[in-house]
């Protein structure tokens, strides 16, 4: 059923036809319609993106491989697949930006072009990680999406296979492509689909959480040159509209935002003793409440560690996140601490000023 | 019955609330979250949103699935999801 009152969801068809299909009066005719214009968009999407590919032998995914180089010695390069969906509830929609074009025209599409840009730039300059699965993955990315056709998306998420953005609904939140920390956590979260696995639920989805936000700041600390002492470390500053909020504080959890006329005050926690237990129907379990205490953590760390965050700490992070036999899917925050710290010793060693840091840093928010 | 729906995660992780008066019985209530029982979500997405309803003084959520919702739910949750209103 496809009627304008009964199914915003599902609809994808423009407000005419809904107009037209809600004066006939029946339902099995909206349904066909709805469901064949969901599966045409997707084939035409999909048929598209693998053109394209063809047209220039670039399958990525079985050319490249991690390191260095490629099988033809050619060094990696990301590979961008931009779609909009237009305002409308399929994913990932029309193709409208792939690389060789012409610079995009459409801001989002600008935003989350230069944001995957420098995400990848990070993790593969740093780590020599090319792509979220290490092996050239296109970062594919949806902007303009609504769940609704009627109502604005204020939201970004990783869906498995692409970062799809909303537009914000412009009272108090502005489009999800403004932050580059955003991007980067989306995209971190696929890069955590390839390695840790952590299940988004209950203390490992807020571990989850952690990283996404930890990647994002350092990616954002990197593109604008900020040591941990010039860094603000807001994140999503700018999708909350009004310059006195941000979405989260990785230095001061649960002061993202207070007073909020729209959305009241940050709920998140610094420490292990204020950990908030939820039901899995909350926020899967609160995992974007507590992963204030990794983050934390993290912060206190990179602080004491002082210059730039990406240099040391980030190695450590990256090198815990990465490790499938300390890091697992359930993993907990002791684990992460643990891992933290065996990665600063193997890194740095156990008289470093980083292995110290890291221990601070879980000290200070209760993780022991 | 006061039927609560509940839209919670989301990158922002707040969450928003809504409710209605629906004139049914227990009975009609318990076979109504059966049927959204069997469509719930198939599977979980990193920042994206969970949505449950509950009845009002009732101890159980039962999650559902806004793109999937049994036919008799549509209207209400379509009523539900105008009052959304962030839980402050």
């Amino acid at each position: 059923m496809c009627n304008n009152r009964r199914n915003p969801v599902n609809c994808i068809l423009p407000p005419y036809i809904l107009e037209k299909i809600d004066q006939t009066n029946n339902s099995d005719l909206g349904d066909q319609i709805v469901l064949t214009a969901q599966a045409t968009a997707r084939f035409r999407s999909k048929r598209a993106s693998l053109n394209e590919m063809t047209k220039k032998g670039k399958a990525g995914f079985l050319r490249t491989v991690s390191g260095d180089t490629d099988l033809e010695g050619v060094l990696p390069k990301p590979k961008h697949l931009i779609y909009d969906a237009g305002g409308l509830p399929i994913t990932p929609g029309e193709l409208i930006w792939k690389d060789g074009d012409p610079a995009p025209k459409d801001k989002d599409a600008k935003n989350v072009l230069n944001g995957a840009t420098q995400t990848w730039k990070f993790y593969y300059d740093l780590f020599k990680r090319n792509s979220i699965d290490g092996i050239g993955m296109p970062l594919t990315q949806c902007i303009h999406y609504r769940e609704d056709p009627r109502k604005p998306f204020s939201n970004a998420i990783w869906d498995g296979e692409q970062m799809i953005y909303g537009d914000g609904d412009t009272i108090f939140f502005d489009s999800f492509t403004r932050d580059i920390d955003i991007i980067a956590h989306e995209l971190t979260h696929g890069v955590i689909d390839y390695s840790a696995k952590l299940e988004y639920k209950f203390e490992s989805g807020a571990l989850n959480e952690s990283f996404a936000d930890v990647f994002g700041i350092m990616v954002k600390q990197r593109a604008k040159k900020e040591s941990v002492k010039k860094s603000n470390w807001l994140i999503g500053q700018n999708i909350l509209l009004g310059d006195e909020y941000a979405l989260r504080s990785m230095k001061e959890p649960g002061s993202g935002y207070k007073n909020h006329p729209g959305i009241g005050d940050d709920p998140q926690v610094a420490v292990m003793s204020d950990y908030i237990n939820m039901s899995q129907h909350q926020d899967n379990g609160g995992v974007h409440y507590n992963s204030g205490i990794p983050n934390f953590a993290f912060y206190v760390a990179a602080f004491n560690c002082g210059g730039n965050s990406w240099d040391k700490l980030g190695k450590v992070w990256y090198a815990a996140m990465t490790d499938k036999i300390l890091m697992k899917k359930n993993s907990k925050f002791l684990d992460a601490r643990n891992a933290t710290l065996t990665k600063a010793e193997l890194l740095f060693g156990k008289a470093s000023q980083v292995y110290k840091a890291v221990g601070e840093g879980w000290d200070a928010a209760e993780v022991k | 019955m006061k039927i609560i729906l509940t839209k919670s995660g989301g990158l922002i992780g707040k969450p928003q609330r809504a409710e209605i008066d629906l004139d049914l019985t227990p009975e009609q209530w318990r076979k109504m979250k059966d049927l959204l029982k069997k469509k719930k979500p198939s599977k979980t997405v990193a920042d994206g949103f969970n949505q449950y309803v509950e009845a009002e003084g009732e101890d159980d959520t039962t999650l559902i699935d806004p793109v999937n919702l049994p036919v008799s739910f549509k209207e209400h949750y379509a009523e539900l999801e105008k009052k959304l209103d962030y839980l402050k």
